[in-house]
């Protein structure tokens, strides 16, 4: 186990240096942004621009403007959140095998009186524990970050990777795949390349695929009005719509005695209706409202949402999807070592 | 009783005479110019090899021919030693009967027509298959 | 000790060792000789346990060697034709590595080692000369104390005197621990000086395989002058020859003594008989039980 420790060694202080940095940088931009939030949420401005006092308004501009700037930023930090993980267990895996294969020093391994397999399983063990080691706090500081910058609920897609624990079974499996590649492809360059797009299109395929919305059952809410409810991380979310904190993926007017998800289709001639209504003129009158629209034509206004308090289960599928996808990939390997050319 | 500094064994790979005979030779040699007297010990064997670029094997090959000849004796965990005089001198009488034998051997075998490269061929072979026996 | 039985080895549509059958006895120094590509190194990774036959059958100490046989790992030694080293460590700590890996490791017998040729404990390996680095992987394998040492060319790409402190060093411990050796080599002259059996590989195939005293014994240059159709005498088997505008001269291994004026006889050394053997390239297996030629058969 040394020799692994002492091989990965300079690989494990770099991104742990690099984490610290990431992570004091994210931390001092996150309490910038948690007190001009405060600020912003706070009387005077009440989360609101319009409808103030001159100077009031001139104040709170001007911390809307602040929030502005800040939030900039926030792109890069999601961005780093989500690669920071997969970078440091792909770079980690290559160097694990591709890079001894091509030293031709697995040569020199395999034949001291170990085995392949504890050969191989020793990287594993001890490269786990590099990953949660550092992933961790890093993780724990991105899910306090999330909050603190208020970039939107925790629950919602552009964030939710980089919350939880996600990058940490994202880090074990980049690393598990770089392993595998690299037994084959043999070099690490190319297995860094092959690695990475493999996980790129699993990772995107997933996201994509929305399994995790056909796995959670959505709840329903009723919109009332528009507004900004104080104490909700993400900032703009309707009131009497959906809860504060959750996800809110999908909104249309549908009738009133419809059940479930309705389709596509459906939303869309709802839509259309109500427009009509709202731009039909009849003799110079101006437009009706919405809502008178929405009564007279029986339909409802709704949200379909995920609430917070599915946040650790739907953290669990992710996570766990990755980490058993790892686990038989290392199940793989362990059958395969033994028969890879030396 | 000193191991003795000065002798210092030479391979000539070029020679076309067998490593251990060459081994043989350098320390008969050195014994009959009063290099080596009776007594003094030989380079072991990891000493040799530390020297010149040999095969173990060979080094032993050539201390037990040294035996052989009655030239050399091993002393368990001690080493090889130059033995004394009177060793080698009841070896001469042993030598002069052998002498005598191969003589009439000799004489024998050019009776029967055989030319002197085909006798050395036969005690070479001879030579050959003993060695194997006893190695 | 090392015993092969038509083995052979194939590389997609290659076959890098054919029909290979040979059996190395116990404490010899073996060299495997023969050019780059005749199946040297495919012959000792798979004694070594790194690949698998794709015929026939190997046993080392009388085991089967392969990526499946632990044990065998312990009483073997293999220095890899790269002499693989993990770059970045020290001397220190590629000891350690031996050590943790070993249960028949000897810190000493390392440490006496590295100390008799000068290489310090606390230098880098990537700042090792080629010749130190070749010492360091050699010393690893020995620290093992393994009955049976497979080296893969060994002494190539190293100055002489690297060399010869290299041989040296493994003959050091040979006399010590008795280990039987098979090194491969392109270059015969290279360890001639320590080699008391050779094997003599051409084109993925054995063509000689006995004790070098025995083959220099019975291999002998005959070479007669002009261009006379002579026949040769009974028991010859002709290995190879070469005819020039002066005459003919031929290799040959001797089987019976002969007695015949009209030919020139000669003691080849052991590198001209291996040339012959390999520029002959046709198979003569293990020299004692090889169809002898009809004499004066073309």
């Amino acid at each position: 186990m040394w020799v692994v420790w002492r091989q990965q060694r300079s690989i494990v202080i770099a991104f742990a240096l690099l984490a610290v940095a990431v992570s004091a940088w994210a931390l001092i931009m996150g309490l910038h942004e948690q007190s001009l939030w405060r600020e912003y949420l706070s009387a005077p401005c009440k989360g609101e621009f319009g409808g103030l006092t001159t100077s009031d308004a001139k104040f709170c501009e001007h911390v809307q403007l602040s929030l502005y700037n800040s939030g900039k930023l926030n792109e890069v930090v999601i961005g780093i959140g989500m690669t920071f993980a997969p970078l440091f267990g792909l770079i980690l895996g290559v160097n694990a095998v591709a890079h001894e294969i091509e030293q031709k020093t697995n040569r020199l391994a395999w034949t001291q009186s170990g085995s392949r397999i504890r050969w191989l399983m020793n990287k594993y063990l001890m490269s786990v524990v590099s990953l949660v080691v550092i992933l961790v706090p890093l993780c724990w500081l991105f899910s306090w970050w999330v909050g603190a910058a208020h970039v939107a609920s925790r629950i919602m897609p552009k964030v939710f990777a980089i919350s939880g624990f996600i990058e940490v079974a994202c880090g074990i499996f980049c690393f598990v795949l770089a392993v595998v590649v690299g037994l084959f492809v043999r070099r690490p360059g190319w297995s860094l390349a092959a690695a990475a797009v493999l996980f790129a299109a699993i990772f995107l395929g997933f996201f994509s695929s929305g399994v995790l919305l056909d796995l959670e059952s959505p709840s329903v809410a009723v919109l009332h009005s528009n507004g900004v409810e104080v104490g909700s991380s993400s900032g703009f979310i309707v009131p009497g719509g959906a809860p504060a904190n959750s996800w809110p993926f999908s909104e249309g007017f549908i009738p009133k005695t419809e059940k479930g998800i309705p389709s596509t289709s459906v939303l869309n001639r709802s839509a259309s209706h109500v427009y009509r209504c709202e731009d039909a003129r009849k003799d110079g009158k101006p437009a009706h409202s919405d809502t008178y629209c929405l009564k007279h034509l029986g339909l409802i206004d709704v949200q379909w949402y995920i609430p917070d308090s599915q946040y650790w289960t739907l953290q669990s599928l992710e996570g766990g999807f990755y980490l058993i996808l790892a686990a038989l990939l290392a199940a793989f390997s362990l059958f395969a070592v033994r028969r890879v050319k030396a | 009783m000193a191991q003795h500094p000065s002798l210092t064994f030479r391979l000539d790979h070029q020679s076309g005479l067998a490593p251990y005979r060459q081994l043989v030779d350098q320390v008969r040699h050195a014994v009959r110019s009063g290099l080596l007297r009776d007594g003094d010990q030989l380079p072991s064997v990891r000493d040799v090899v530390t020297q010149i670029t040999i095969n173990p094997n060979t080094v032993h090959r050539a201390y037990r021919e040294l035996e052989h000849q009655g030239i050399a004796e091993g002393r368990a965990g001690l080493g090889t030693f130059i033995t004394s005089r009177s060793r080698a001198g009841s070896n001469a009488t042993a030598r002069a009967s052998l002498d005598q034998a191969l003589q009439d051997w000799v004489a024998d075998a050019r009776r029967t027509g055989l030319d002197e490269e085909t006798i050395g061929e036969l005690i070479r072979s001879a030579l050959h298959q003993d060695g194997k026996v006893r190695s | 000790m090392l015993e092969a039985v038509s083995l052979g080895k194939r590389y997609r549509r290659t076959w890098g060792l054919q029909d290979c059958t040979l059996t190395i006895p116990k404490g010899r120094v073996a060299a495997l000789v023969g050019p780059n590509g005749s199946g040297k190194s495919t012959l000792l990774r798979m004694a070594a346990g790194l690949s698998e036959p794709s015929a026939g059958t190997l046993r080392v100490l009388g085991r089967s060697p392969s990526p499946g046989t632990n044990d065998l790992r312990e009483r073997v030694g293999y220095l890899d034709q790269d002499r693989p080293l993990y770059k970045s460590f020290r001397v220190a700590e590629m000891l350690r590595f031996g050590e943790m890996n070993n249960p028949t490791w000897s810190i000493d017998v390392a440490k006496n080692h590295l100390a008799h040729l000068d290489i310090p404990l606390r230098s880098r390996v990537s700042d090792l000369s080629g010749g130190q680095q070749a010492q360091v992987a050699l010393t690893l394998c020995l620290a093992k104390q393994p009955e049976l040492l497979l080296l893969d060319e060994p002494a190539s790409a190293l100055d002489p005197v690297a060399r010869e402190d290299l041989l040296r060093l493994l003959m050091r411990q040979v006399a010590d621990s008795e280990s039987s050796v098979v090194l491969s080599t392109h270059a015969l002259s290279d360890v001639a000086a320590i080699c008391d059996y050779v094997i003599v590989l051409a084109h993925a195939r054995v063509v000689l395989s006995d004790d070098t005293e025995y083959i220099v014994e019975t291999h002998r240059i005959l070479s007669i002058v002009g261009d006379d159709d002579l026949a040769l005498p009974p028991g010859i088997t002709v290995v190879n020859e070469q005819r020039s505008a002066r005459g003919r001269s031929l290799l040959v291994r001797v089987g019976l003594p002969f007695n015949d004026d009209r030919w020139l006889v000669d003691r080849p050394t052991l590198e001209e008989i291996v040339l012959a053997y390999l520029r002959a390239g046709s198979p003569h297996r293990d020299g004692r039980d090889v169809d002898e030629m009809e004499s004066g058969a073309r």
